[in-house]
């Protein structure tokens, strides 16, 4: 009864509780990818955790119905699974573990479905209509690059995928504020969120926060990620701008001003749906007029390593019954 | 500069420009290098159109006539529209360089600016 309950308790702490702290991490501004990294791996910590705590309590009441006739090399296995795996349980309290494990799963996976499928949709209509009024403009880069003629500043790009190409979009309203350096830095910051495939990642979270909406650490997730990709876009940015003739500082200052032209410019009354996502544009701004600052070795290590155990945690926590009992003579496993 | 998705976009443009609805044949003499593409591409291509939304037709005797359902500006409002809209929600269909302002961060943001110049 052990690995299911610990698997279960990890789920619930991490779930409730470790959003919180790393919300509030000063360091996630300045390491933003390992950042979105740590979040993601919570995330999937919580949700491996859930699923395979189901499983090991099903596991002891399957292999009656399921390995029954899998002979006998199979069956000693099971045996010692059994005994491993604990007490006598019910086959009811196994149906409920199964249960848990793959309607949480599935329901996971039927979000991110439609979710994709959704932006898959918006994106064919956003193409389509491009397509005739959009000016493509020449460039030396993969993704195609459009130029809609209206005068309220924008800039956003579209992930590829089987309805075209990857593109960037701008406006000549935006064109207009913005000069050249500008200009060339928010592409650079829309090429840098195409090619990270920065898309998935928020697909990711939103998809957690729709299914399991109730769960702190997926709603924080879902705010924080996106705000942490706009920055990791910014550090891209900067970083193509920098190796040409520009000094760093001075084009983080530009981004920063080309954040503000463009967030001010923009600003309308706030119709609900916008003001959850806002925020980013003031954060940005700020991160952007200080030097950067860099992660000492020692706390990248100790990240790396808490991503790697919540990462990988849930699994070995899973298995181990499974090893002990393969590490055991019965067992006819060898791990040569 | 070119248009994309170029045959669409050069049919469209045929029916932008013209006062009344077209035939396919009409449209195919007015393309730019139209002696040089076949009838039926042409057709086809309109047929997309239709199916799409973007051009209305009926039938004038035998052939339909079309013309464009929303003219140009139209068009590129509601492409505006649909991005700044989905600028808020996390389905991640596309990515906006900056989110919209609440009035609230706007007045943060230029007191942010103020404390900074001289730049």
């Amino acid at each position: 009864m052990t690995t299911p309950l610990a698997l279960f308790a990890a789920a619930a702490v991490m779930g409730a509780f470790a959003g919180f702290p790393l919300s509030r991490a000063r360091w996630a501004g300045h390491a933003p990818r390992l950042a979105v990294a740590l979040w993601h791996a919570l995330c999937f910590g919580v949700v491996s955790s859930v699923v395979l705590g189901g499983l090991a309590l099903a596991l002891p009441v399957l292999p009656h119905v399921m390995i029954g006739d899998l002979g006998d090399f199979l069956a000693r296995c099971a045996m010692a699974l059994h005994a491993e795996f604990a007490a006598p349980r019910s086959a009811l309290l196994g149906a409920a573990g199964l249960m848990l494990g793959v309607a949480t799963g599935a329901r996971l996976l039927c979000s991110m479905m439609v979710g994709a499928k959704d932006a898959e949709h918006a994106r064919r209509l956003q193409l389509e209509r491009l397509a005739l009024v959009g000016h493509r403009l020449p460039g030396d880069h993969e993704e195609s690059l459009v130029l809609l003629d209206d005068g309220r500043p924008a800039a956003y790009c579209l992930p590829g995928g089987r309805w075209g190409r990857a593109t960037i979009v701008v406006t000549s309203g935006a064109l207009d504020l913005l000069d050249d350096d500008q200009v060339r830095l928010v592409l650079a910051h829309e090429r840098a969120h195409l090619r990270q495939r920065h898309h998935l990642a928020i697909g990711l979270s939103a998809a957690l926060t729709s299914s399991f909406g109730w769960v702190p650490l997926f709603r924080l997730a879902s705010s924080q990620v996106p705000l942490l990709l706009e920055m990791a876009a910014d550090d891209d940015a900067v970083r193509l701008m920098t190796s040409d003739h520009v000094v760093h500082m001075t084009a983080r200052r530009r981004l920063a001003h080309a954040v503000v032209t463009l967030a001010s410019a923009q600003t309308r009354a706030p119709a609900g749906a916008f003001s959850a996502a806002g925020g980013s544009a003031v954060a940005r701004v700020q991160r952007l007029s200080q030097p950067p600052v860099r992660l000492g070795l020692t706390r990248t290590t100790v990240l790396a390593a808490g991503m790697a155990v919540t990462f990988a945690g849930p699994l070995l926590v899973a298995s181990a019954p499974a090893l002990c009992a393969a590490a055991m003579e019965i067992c006819p496993f060898t791990f040569a | 500069m070119r248009k994309l998705g170029d045959l669409e976009a050069l049919v469209m443009e045929q029916l932008w420009t013209s006062n009344e609805p077209l035939l396919v044949r009409q449209v195919l003499e007015a393309l730019p290098d139209g002696r040089h593409r076949a009838y039926t591409t042409v057709m086809t291509v309109m047929d997309n159109l239709f199916k799409k939304g973007f051009v209305v037709r009926e039938r004038s005797g035998r052939a339909y006539v079309y013309r464009a359902s929303q003219s140009r500006a139209e068009h590129t409002a509601e492409v505006m529209e649909d991005a700044l809209t989905r600028g808020g929600d996390r389905g991640a269909a596309l990515m906006h360089f900056v989110d919209q302002l609440t009035p609230d961060e706007a007045a943060q943001l230029r007191s942010l600016l103020v404390d900074r110049e001289p730049s």
